[in-house]
Formats: C-alpha cells, structure tokens, sequence
C-alpha cells in the first residue's frame, strides 16, 4: 500500500468531519442559515462519500465517482446560496436560480457521463478520464466561488459585516477556489486537495459561525464537537502512523504479519503520550479558551478583592478586571445610595453627561431584578413587555451607555448595585461564559460591596453633618490644609456664612423649625454652587464655603448669588413671613491669607463686617481694607444708612399711627399698648433690652392691618369667621413690613406672639405656655386690656373691675398667669393714673 | 434591528413578544406601566404652556392628584393652539399634523393633532402589532413576511391611516397596492378600484380598510360575474393563473359563483370604522377571512386591537392612558352640562358594561384627560379561551349625540336640523337614532310634519340636503353605493302625546329606546 493508498482515509476523515458539522448544526437553532448550511454539509459529504467509496469498491468506481460528482456539482450553488442568507442579501436570487438550473442540467449530464466518463485503480493509481462537461463544471464551481466570496465582501467593504466576523470564510473559500484551480492540473487533481481544503473550508466556517454566534449552538453539542475534534485528531495521527510503519515494514523487510505493527503501535501510543495533553489543550484553547483565561481572571480578582475595603477601589477593580477579561467599550457601576436611588458610581467616561442619571427603585430595570431575574440583555429590555414602562429619558441612557448586558449586584435578597456593560470592543456578542464569568465576579463582589458601602457610609458620617448632611467642620478643616500645603488650586476662595438673627427665628418658630431652616439653607447653598465648591456646616447656624479656581470679584459675585437665593428662597414661603437671611465674608486664597488661620480669621473679619453693616450682605476681606483706608468715607455712609433707617422707623411709626387713628376707637391704641408693656416689662423683671422691644412691640403690633381691608377693619358688627380668618392675617403681614428695618428685627418675635394663648388655641402658630417669648405674653395682656377699655360699636368699654375680672378669669387660659398677676396688682394700685393713656378710661 | 431584519433572522418568538408582548400581561403589570407612563407624560406637558392651560400652575404629582385636580377635556380646549399650529405652545417638536374631519367646530371642519417622533415610534409599534395579529391564528404565530402585497385602503396623509406606510418603511417593506406614491394623487374610489385591480393581477396578502368598503368590493365583483361584465385580468404570477384556472373551473364547470376569496388567499385584514362588526360576516363570507378590528383615532392613535380569537380589543398598555365614564353618567353629562362625571381606571372594569373613554396621550401628546366621544363596551374581564388577561372591549359607537355611519360620516343634531330647513318640510317635531337593519347601520329620523307630503318624498328632500351639507354622506352613496336613510313619518300630536303621557323629556339624537317606542305608540 502506497502513501496514495492510505490517501483514501483523507475523504473517509472529511465524510467524518462533515457529520460532526452536520450534528453541531442539527444541533444549533433550526432556521434559515442553518438550513442553507447543512445543505451544502450534506452535498460535501455525498462528495467525500463518494471520494471514498470509489477507492475502496473498485468494481463500482465509476458508479461512485458519479455521486462524488453529485455532491461537486451541487456545491457551488448550495455554498452561493449560504453566502445570501449569511449576508441577508436579497436581489440576487436570480443568481441562485441561475445555479441551481445550472446544477440540474450538470447533474442530468453527470448521469449521461457527460462529466467522468470512466473511473479506475491502475497501481495503487486513480484514473478517471473527463467528460466534454467537465470544464463547465469547473468554470461554474470556480465562477460561483467568486460570486459568494464577492457577497461576503461587498458585506464587508459597505461595513454591514465586521471584517473578523467573516475573515475565517473569506479564507475558507479563497481556499476552496485554489483547491477547484488546483484539480485542474491532472497531477495534482488526482490528489483529494480538494476534499482536504474543502473540509479546512467547512471547518472556519463552523468555527465562525460559533465564534461569532451566527447561530446559538446547545453546549452539549459544542462538547460533542470538541470531543469528536479531539478524537479524530487522535485517530488521524494513530492512522497514519501504524500504516506508514506497516508499510515501511513490508516494504523493507517484506514481513507482512501484525505483530511488528502492533509493538509499534503500542509504542506509537506510549511515545505519542505526552503529546495528548498538548492537543487536548489545543482544542480547549480552541472552544474553552475563555473558560481558561476565566479561571485565572477569577482567581487574581478574588486574591484583590480580599484587600479592598473602599468602594472607589473596589469599583475600580471590578472595572478593570472586566475591561481586562472581557473587553467590553464601556462598564458603569451603579450602587444604591441612602436615598434608595441608584446612581452611577464609576466610570470609565467621567466626562460622560449619562453619570447624572439615576435610577428609582420603581424603575422597570431595577423592579426586574428585583423579581429574583440575573440578567437583563438589551434585547430583552427591547422586546419584553415588562419595559414597556421605560420613559423615553431611560430608553435613551440605555441607548446612550449602548448598554448591552446588565448584571445586579444582589447582596442576599437586595439590590445593592447594578454593572452595566456595553458592547464589546470585538463587536461580538457576549458568550455564556463570559456571562457566567461576569456572574461570578459580581457575586464575588456583592459582599464586599456591601461592606464596602458600610465603610463609605461610616467614612461619609464622620466627615459628615448629621442635620444637613453638608460637610462637617473636621473635614472643612482637614480639606482646608490639604489644600493650602499641597496648593491643589493655586487660587480659591473661603467663605463664613452666618444666618442673620437666627436666635430669633429659634425662638419665633421653634427649634424644630430652626433645624428645617438649616436643612433649607443647606439645600439651597448646595443648589446655588459649582458642583466642585465645597460647602460644609461649620457649626451652629455658621456655614462655609470652600470655592476652589476663584478669586476676587468672581468669589463675591458667587457668594452674592448664594445670598439672593437664600433671601428669595424663604421670601417665597407662603405660609408664614419667614425672613432668614445670610451674611458672609469672603478670603482668598493667597492674598488674603496663606495659612489656615489667617485665611478664616480674615474671611470671619469679613462676615462680622458685613454683620455690622446691616446683615444680609457678602463682604470680600480685601475689600474692608479698602473701608479701613477710606474712614471718611465708612463713617459717611454709616450716617447715611442711619438717617435712612430713622426715616423708615418714623415712616413705619406714623403707620401705625395712622392705622390706629382709622377709627376713633382704635385711636392711640397702639401708643397705649407700647405704654402699658413697658410698665408690666419694668415691674416683671424685665432687662432692659426687653423693655425696649415691648415698647416698640407695643407701638408697632397692629401695623400689619395695613393690609387688612378697610370693610373688616372698621366693621362694626362681628366679624364672620372668613374675616377673621383675613383678620389674622395681619400678624405676618406686620412682619413683612418690620423685616427691612435691620434694627427692628428683634421686636418680630414678639409681634408675632401676641396673639398666642398661653394655652396653645392662638395664632398664627398655635404656641403655647413657655413657648411664647416673654415679651409676647406681656403684648398679649396689655394688647387684651386695651381692647377691653374701648368703646366698640357692639359694646361699650369695659370698666376698670371688669376688665381686671377678665384677665383673672383668662389666666393660664389666654394669658401667662404670673404676668396677670402683676400686671392686675399693678393696676390695682393705681399706677395706671401716672401713665398718659390716650382716648381711654 | 427593524422588523425585517427580525423576519429574516427567522427570530419569530422575539417579534411576537416585542410587538405583540402585551396580551401576556395582567392587569396589574397593565396598570404599572400606565401610571409610569402618566408620570412621564405629565412632566413633559408640564413644561409646555398648552401642558400648564390645561393642568394648571401646580404640577400634579400622582395618580390620583391628576385625576382630582386636572379637568376633563374635549378638543374646544386645545382647539386655539391646535388649530393655529402654535407650536411654541406644545410639549414637543412636531413630526406631522395629523387631521381629521369635525363637525363639532364653530368655524373649522377640521381638527388637528400634533405628533411628536415619540408618539410616531409607537404608533409604529401598534400598528405591526396590528398586521402580525392580523395574520395570526394563535398565539406566537403569524405569516406577516417582508415584500408582503398590501392593498391599502385607507385615507393618505394628513389622515392618520395614511401615516402607517410612511411610518413602516423603516421596520418593514410592503408592496403597496396601488403604490403609494399614486395612491396619493388618486379618489378614494379610484384608490380602491386601482389597489383592488393590482389585486387580481398580483394576488394580495394583505388588506387595511373600512369594513364597509371591502363588503362593497366584495358585492362589485359578484355583480360583475353576474353581469358578465368583461374586464381581462392579466395574473402575473403563476399562484394567480393556478387560482384564476381554479376559479375558471368552479364557473364554468361546477356553475358555481365566484366569490373574491376564489381569486385571493388574504394573510390578514384589518378593518377599521364604526361598523365593523356588522360587516365581519360579510367580509367573511366574501374574502374567506374574518378582518380584525382595530380601535383608534386621530387623538389617540392605534389604541386598542383584536386579536386572532376575534373576542374582543385588548387596549394597547403604552398608547393612552385609560379612563372610563360610566354610560348613565356620559349621558347625564351631555344632557347635564353642570355634572362633571368620575371615571374608571381600566382596571375598574365591570364586564358588560358600557364607558365613555376618556384618554391622556402618553409620549408627548397634547390631549390630557380627553374626552374622545367614543363609547366601548367591556364584554369581558379576561379571555379565559386564549389566556388574555387583560379586559377585552368592543367598540360600540360614538357618544350619544353623534351618529356615525360606516365609518365614513357623523351626524349631529345640527346637520339634521339644517337639512330639515333647507328641504322646507314643515317639521312639528323629530328624533334620529342609529339602527341596524340586517347588520347594516342606518340613520333612522322619526318625524312629524304638517302638509301633505309622503314618507317617500320626504326622504328624497332630506337624503338630498343630507348630501349637500355633508360631503362624507354623500361618499355613502357614491362609494358604497347605499342608501343608509330610513324615515318613518309620524302623526301630527304624536310627540305632544308622548309627552304629555310620559311626562319626560327626550334628546333628539339616539334617544333611548323606550323613548322611541313611546312615540310610535303615541302615533298609534
């Protein structure tokens, strides 16, 4: 036997390889690329077929080279046909058809012997003489090999089809046409090249189509192909070897037995050994290459992860892990913060506008996972109802990150996180075991994560202002030194930002009040700078402002932007005259002070200047040194803003004057009130500060009934309850007015109040007992009492008794029962006579 | 990836479940999706100033705050900006002017509705969902294919129905017949003949159109067999001549009549129009093929669709949001101008029962809590036989006070009363309701009249007036070739009877039926 004899096992290996292709396909999903391409599996087979049988049965070996021949023939045009469905290309039907006539009429002049005319075995030789047909079929199988290259690369020069997509057919059937050139030369035609190519050709063809997922093949098959892969390599090389050993045996020594061959063999078998590890592991690099390369990324990620506890780190090094393994373009990470949204926590694209976007929990992606799923694919989130839901800013992040696969970080039952990854730089689609391998990561992940947020949480609290959740003043001050010793900025600006009069809007509304006045403030600060600015609570009702990149007039005009929004923000409260306002001062960063210390000291100098000069109000530090300098002119405006604010004092008194003097028994209530404190303030022990406030209290409580219409002001019958309701009003409306005068400010908390009960059933805010400031207990009685001792168009003025009667009787109820006490006793004694009561008594 | 390359993936179970994913959903999935959808919609009106005329300043913040405080509508209060175009007033950028025609203006005849690229792409969706149920027979299967034959019978732009080829053509190539290029220049009359025409050439697999118009088509061409009218057809493909040869035999050699469904082996037919139910039948006996029944509107787009049990509509989840006014209470509304009627949610339902539906258009529409002027009838809670979970509905007709007839007019109180003057009947008294005489939709106008004029001349004096001041009426008899008017002229006292005797008072369109019955018997 001649090494052409041993030849014929290459069609027999072929005819095998075929049916290994042929059960990978059957295998896949039934659809049109897998049906056009098992045709043409078949039509190869039914060549190596005949290929072999005709070696083998030689007294039929024309019979068989006539199916050889069927299978020939019918390949160009199965094999053209596969290339339409694999490009989706549509208008050249009638070019198959074309082919598929021409293979009928060949494959009826095949039957005539108008192909092969004879076939047969001289010496170990294989003749077979052609028929006039045969250049026909030759010109056509090499004519239709060129239009199905041409399909694929008009695919692949329009960029429809990625080049490495398809570079492994594009080499298979560039083989395939040699070998078609190849059976032209008659030396070489009588080789089986053509089968040898062919079954290479049908080899990248499959592993293309399993490589880049033009068709889903079931895992079991892809071990079937592997082992059969395995096995016919093995099988391959034993043949080949024990034959050329028997032959060499025969022919040199002329011994024909078996067991020379069979020693050899078995020897063969021994030394061949350690070569089985090497193409075993050629074929798992083949199909199991990632799993491979899986095993030992999973491996370094573990051994990493172990020592990170900072979620930055850990984000980063799933990031890089993946990027690495899997090579996606894109990853994000979203992790679930305190607020139960979902926001992108890293990425590679920092500049990337999507980061800002977050999910709620009642996303329909986030509710999907919740539901227990492990993935979500674009094609599901395009295709399943469940996203029908989608808002179209959603489905356009999806469409912006190109999200292709996302994987929940799911700790025990919840969903701490979410990795989305977008397509893969290969463009190929992800396999299910990288799928598995990002799985695996992630579950790996889940835990430290988890642990990962309790550390950041802790982190974020210590650095963090529990009531604001603004920076706090250990971190101001770390930040701080950071900044000035490593010069991060080169320049950049800090501003001391105090609430005006906070102490009075405590004791006006509350505490409670005060902490959702600085949880306000703080949102609005927050709103109202650059997303890099620093903004912390620097303790109490102080705040500062870290500006990094500013200086000068830029800093004023951003801290001056701050001040509006805070002054409109609680202006625009509609349900009670809130009147916070900010003062800051402003330091920068060198000019102003290169230390710390300096730098605050000079921003504080700044604030309690603009403090001084009226609240409400930035200062730059530069800019009170320019003030030192120009005394002349500071004390020239202090004049002037004084002279402005007596001219207002005095325009708000005659208002109020004005308003009592509406009716005549109204007349001088105000000046009576104001009196009639100041005498129970002197003799309730009183300071004098207070004494001060009930008295321009006294005169300025009813101001607001400016803005009461003059129907429910002077109406003479009882008022219904919608006026009384507008009656109210005109305790906020006192103080909107009182609020623009800088040093009336302190008399507001006690405006405000004197229509309090002692025993909570007042307005405007219902306060009660030791809750109503002092000062507005005391309006409230002598506010009481006046009223009393006026004519009313419904009743006449109370006597004396009577009115002292009412009080009693009202103690603990509307009054502060301390405060009758002494305020009856007072009258009691007479000292009403030594005051000057205007239109009374 | 589009339609078609989804078709030449072969990836069938992907499409049905992209498009026609929806009937798989209860009612509770049904709902999330609307109410998300609500919120979306009302953040993007909100920002526009026609968004801010008709919610107010303050921005409703959930369901129920949107139903509490935004009011019902109907097109009056958007017909300022709709009309003029003002686009500065609109959420979003729009793509087309869709119009539509509207008896219930003062000055315009016309009413227009904005879509925006969003509203388009789900237009899109729907109307696919509509062609792959159309040419289904049971769940997850279908026959839709790209270069499928679609004799299309419907309006061209700016109508809504001339949308769909335009919309299509990124997702999926159809043979249009006629095409739609010269469909746009052609009748309506000459559409249909031409596509019908191509037809018989081609072969046809699928077909859009008012139900009406195919039962016409169908009658013309058993008319023509009978008559011996010649006209050649040219099949073109040898499925054509294997089915002309067919129908050849069945003429000639068994003497039986040739029916459209001889010569046309239809994928799918999808009607649409008021009368579609009376017509199935029809249209099944004629083309071997029972349409599916769409359910939409200028306003509202693609809403709701049947399916390949033909049981009932099942409404599309992201289309519209969904409310419903009980029938006594739509009545009561337009008879009581000062009751504001409560709606339903779709998932208050009661089956057998009648609604007006009320619709806020989702992705950037304009129309918020709308009263479309459509009743539907919930015939059933779920489809227990094909496994929908969702309610399944009917649509029945217009609201009371309109009367529609095969899809191509509406008549209102006032058309009636001008038609009446203009003939110079002196008329005591009338009413007019819709009514089905053998499956056939008919305005029946029940009247008293001095004079000595017949039931017969009275109908020709109004069925001629009625075609002077209604165009679309007039269509009824040039397209359809019907006659759709039936008077029935009463004794002179018969409403002052019935009045008297009954003691209540009746509206003068679609009064009740015992209303009806009241006056006859007092006529008696």
């Amino acid at each position: 036997m001649g090494i052409l004899s041993f030849l014929i096992f290459i069609p027999l290996i072929s005819a095998i390889c075929y049916f290994v292709l042929l059960l990978i396909l059957l295998g896949s999903r039934n659809n049109k690329l897998a049906r056009s391409y098992i045709y043409y599996i078949i039509a190869m087979i039914i060549w190596s077929l005949g290929s072999f049988l005709m070696k083998i049965d030689l007294n039929h070996s024309l019979f068989w080279n006539r199916i050889l021949c069927v299978g020939m023939i019918s390949v160009p045009a199965l094999f053209y046909h596969f290339t339409l469905v694999l490009t989706g290309l549509t208008n050249r039907k009638h070019v198959r058809n074309l082919g598929y006539l021409f293979t009928l009429g060949l494959l009826a002049g095949n039957f005539l012997g108008l192909i092969t005319t004879d076939a047969y075995m001289v010496n170990d030789r294989f003749y077979y003489e052609i028929g006039a047909l045969a250049p026909v079929l030759a010109i056509y199988s090499i004519y239709y090999s060129i239009l199905a290259l041409s399909n694929i690369l008009k695919k692949v020069y329009t960029n429809e089809i990625p080049y490495h997509r398809v570079k492994w057919i594009i080499f298979g059937i560039t083989l395939m046409f040699l070998g078609g050139l190849l059976n032209i030369i008659p030396t070489i035609g009588q080789y089986p090249f053509d089968i040898i190519i062919n079954t290479f050709n049908a080899i990248f063809i499959v592993y293309s189509i399993y490589r880049y997922k033009f068709l889903e093949i079931r895992y079991i098959v892809k071990r079937g192909l592997s082992y059969s892969l395995y096995t016919l390599i093995l099988s391959s090389v034993y043949i080949f070897a024990i034959i050329g050993f028997q032959q060499l045996v025969i022919r040199k020594i002329g011994y024909e037995g078996i067991t020379p061959t069979l020693i050899v063999a078995l020897i063969i078998v021994l030394l061949f050994q350690p070569f089985i590890k090497y193409i075993q592991g050629f074929i798992d690099k083949l199909f199991y290459r990632e799993t491979l390369n899986h095993k030992k990324t999973l491996k370094d990620f573990s051994q990493v992860i172990n020592h990170i506890l900072d979620l930055k780190d850990l984000t980063e090094a799933l990031i890089k892990t993946i990027n690495t393994s899997i090579q996606p373009k894109a990853v994000y990470i979203l992790i679930e913060q305190e607020n139960d949204y979902f926001y992108f926590y890293n990425n590679l694209k920092l500049n990337n506008p999507v980061k800002k976007i977050q999910l709620k929990h009642d996303n329909p992606i986030i509710k999907w996972f919740k539901k227990g799923e492990t993935l979500l694919t674009l094609g599901i989130i395009e295709n399943s109802p469940t996203f029908t839901g989608l808002w179209a800013e959603e489905k356009q992040l999806i469409h912006d990150l190109k999200a292709e696969l996302i994987i929940p970080v799911r700790h025990r039952e919840k969903i701490s996180g979410l990795l989305i990854l977008s397509e893969k730089h290969s463009d190929e689609a992800y396999s299910s075991d990288e799928i598995d391998l990002i799985q695996t990561l992630v579950n790996n992940t889940a835990v430290v994560v988890e642990n990962a947020k309790m550390y950041e949480i802790a982190k974020q609290q210590a650095i963090t202002d529990g009531l604001t959740k603004l920076y706090n003043h250990r971190y101001f001050h770390e930040l701080l030194n950071e900044l000035i010793n490593n010069n991060r900025y080169g320049v950049f600006s800090v501003a001391m930002i105090d609430i005006d009069l906070f102490k009075f809007y405590n004791d006006l509304y509350g505490h409670s009040a005060g902490d959702k006045a600085l949880v306000k403030i703080s949102k609005v600060l927050k709103e109202n700078t650059r997303e890099n600015d620093i903004v912390v609570r620097y303790g109490g009702e102080e705040f500062a402002i870290i500006l990094p990149i500013i200086h000068g007039q830029n800093s004023y005009k951003a801290i001056e932007k701050v001040r509006k929004a805070v002054e409109n923000s609680f202006n625009r409260v509609g349900t009670f005259s809130e009147f916070i306002t900010i003062s800051a001062g402003v330091a920068n960063y060198p000019q102003d002070g290169k230390t710390v210390e300096s730098l605050l000291e000079h921003a504080d100098q700044a604030m309690y200047a603009a403090k001084q000069s009226g609240r409400n109000k930035v200062i730059l530090f530069s800019d009170i040194d320019d003030d030192v300098n120009n005394n002349d002119e500071q004390l020239n405006l202090h004049e002037l803003q004084n002279s402005i604010k007596s001219a207002y004092l005095s325009s708000i008194y005659a208002l109020a004057a004005t308003i009592d003097a509406k009716d005549r028994y109204t007349y001088g209530h105000s000046e009576n009130v104001s009196k009639l404190a100041v005498l129970l303030a002197e003799n309730s022990g009183f300071s004098e500060k207070q004494i001060s406030i009930v008295k321009n209290a006294g005169l300025l409580h009813d101001v607001g009934k400016i803005g009461i219409p003059e129907t429910i002001l002077t109406k003479r019958d009882k008022l219904t309850d919608d006026e009384y309701q507008v009656m109210k009003n005109h305790v906020d409306i006192a103080i909107t007015i009182i609020k623009h005068v800088p040093n009336l400010i302190e008399v507001i908390p006690t405006i405000m109040c004197h229509h309090e009960r002692y025993d909570g059933l007042g307005y405007p805010r219902g306060i009660r007992g030791e809750h109503i400031p002092i000062e507005g207990r005391c309006l409230c009685i002598v506010d009481a009492f006046d009223a009393m001792m006026t004519d009313r168009p419904y009743r006449k003025a109370l006597k004396i008794e009577k009115a002292l009667s009412e009080l009693k009787e009202n103690k603990g109820k509307q009054f502060d029962p301390i405060l009758v006490d002494t305020f009856v006793s007072l009258i009691e004694d007479g000292k009403l006579e030594e005051l000057s009561i205007v239109n009374r008594y | 990836m589009n339609l078609q390359e989804m078709l030449r993936k072969e990836d069938y179970d992907k499409i049905w479940e992209k498009y026609c994913g929806f009937l798989d959903l209860n009612i509770d999935e049904f709902m999330q999706i609307q109410e998300r959808l609500l919120i979306e919609q009302i953040d993007i009106l909100y920002k526009s100033k026609i968004g801010k005329k008709i919610m107010g300043e303050i921005k409703p913040t959930t369901l129920s705050d949107f139903r509490n405080r935004v009011p019902l509508t109907t097109y009056e209060d958007y017909a300022d900006v709709l009309l003029n175009q003002k686009e500065d007033a609109l959420p979003c950028k729009t793509v087309y002017w869709i119009k539509t025609t509207w008896k219930g203006g003062t000055q315009d005849d016309m009413k227009q509705a904005p879509y925006s690229q969003n509203m388009i792409d789900e237009h899109t969706k729907s109307f696919i969902a509509t062609l792959i149920l159309a040419t289904s027979k049971k769940k997850g299967e279908f026959s839709l294919r790209a270069k499928d034959k679609f004799l299309y019978g419907m309006a061209p732009l700016p109508y809504l129905t001339g949308l769909a080829p335009y919309v299509l053509k990124n997702e999926i190539e159809f043979e249009y017949m006629p095409p739609i290029k010269d469909a746009e220049s052609l009748g309506f009359r000459e559409r249909n003949k031409v596509g019908f025409e191509l037809a018989l050439n081609k072969g046809v697999d699928l077909f859009f159109g008012l139900s009406s118009v195919l039962v016409k088509i169908g009658e013309e061409f058993i008319s023509r067999n009978s008559t011996r009218e010649k006209k050649i057809i040219k099949p073109k493909t040898f499925k054509m001549k294997m089915k002309l040869a067919k129908a050849f035999i069945k003429k000639y050699i068994k003497k039986q009549p040739i029916l459209p469904k001889d010569l046309f082996n239809f994928k799918g037919i999808i009607c649409a129009g008021t009368d579609s139910l009376a017509f199935r039948d029809k249209i099944d006996y004629y083309f071997g093929k029972r349409p599916l029944e769409i359910y939409g509107g200028t306003e509202i787009t693609t809403a709701a669709v049947e399916t390949w049990g033909h049981s009932g509509l099942t409404f599309f989840p992201d289309v519209n949001f969904l409310e419903f006014i009980p029938e006594k209470d739509s009545i009561r509304s337009i008879r009581d101008k000062n009751f504001i009627p409560k709606t339903l949610l779709f998932n208050e339902l009661e089956a057998n029962q009648k609604y007006e539906l009320v619709t806020t258009k989702f992705r950037g529409g304009v129309f918020v809590r709308y009263r479309v002027g459509d009743m539907i009838e919930c015939v059933s809670l779920e489809d227990k036989v094909y496994n929908i979970k969702l309610p399944q509905i009917r649509y029945i007709d217009r609201i009371s006070n309109i009367i529609d007839l095969a899809g191509f007019t509406r008549i209102t109180e006032t058309t009636i009363e001008q038609a009446l003057k203009l003939s110079q009947i002196d008329v005591v008294n009338w009413v007019a309701c819709k009514e089905y005489d053998k499956n056939e939709p008919k305005l029946h106008i029940y009247l008293e009249a001095r004079g000595n004029l017949n039931e017969l001349t009275i109908k020709q004096k109004i069925h001629e007036h009625l075609k002077q001041l209604d165009s679309d009426y007039l269509n009824i008899e040039q397209l359809l070739g019907r006659d759709l008017l039936k008077i029935t002229l009463l004794k002179l006292g018969s409403f002052e009877n019935y009045l008297f005797s009954s003691n209540s008072l009746y509206v003068k369109i679609n009064p009740s039926r015992e209303t009806i019955r009241g006056i006859l018997a007092s006529s008696r």
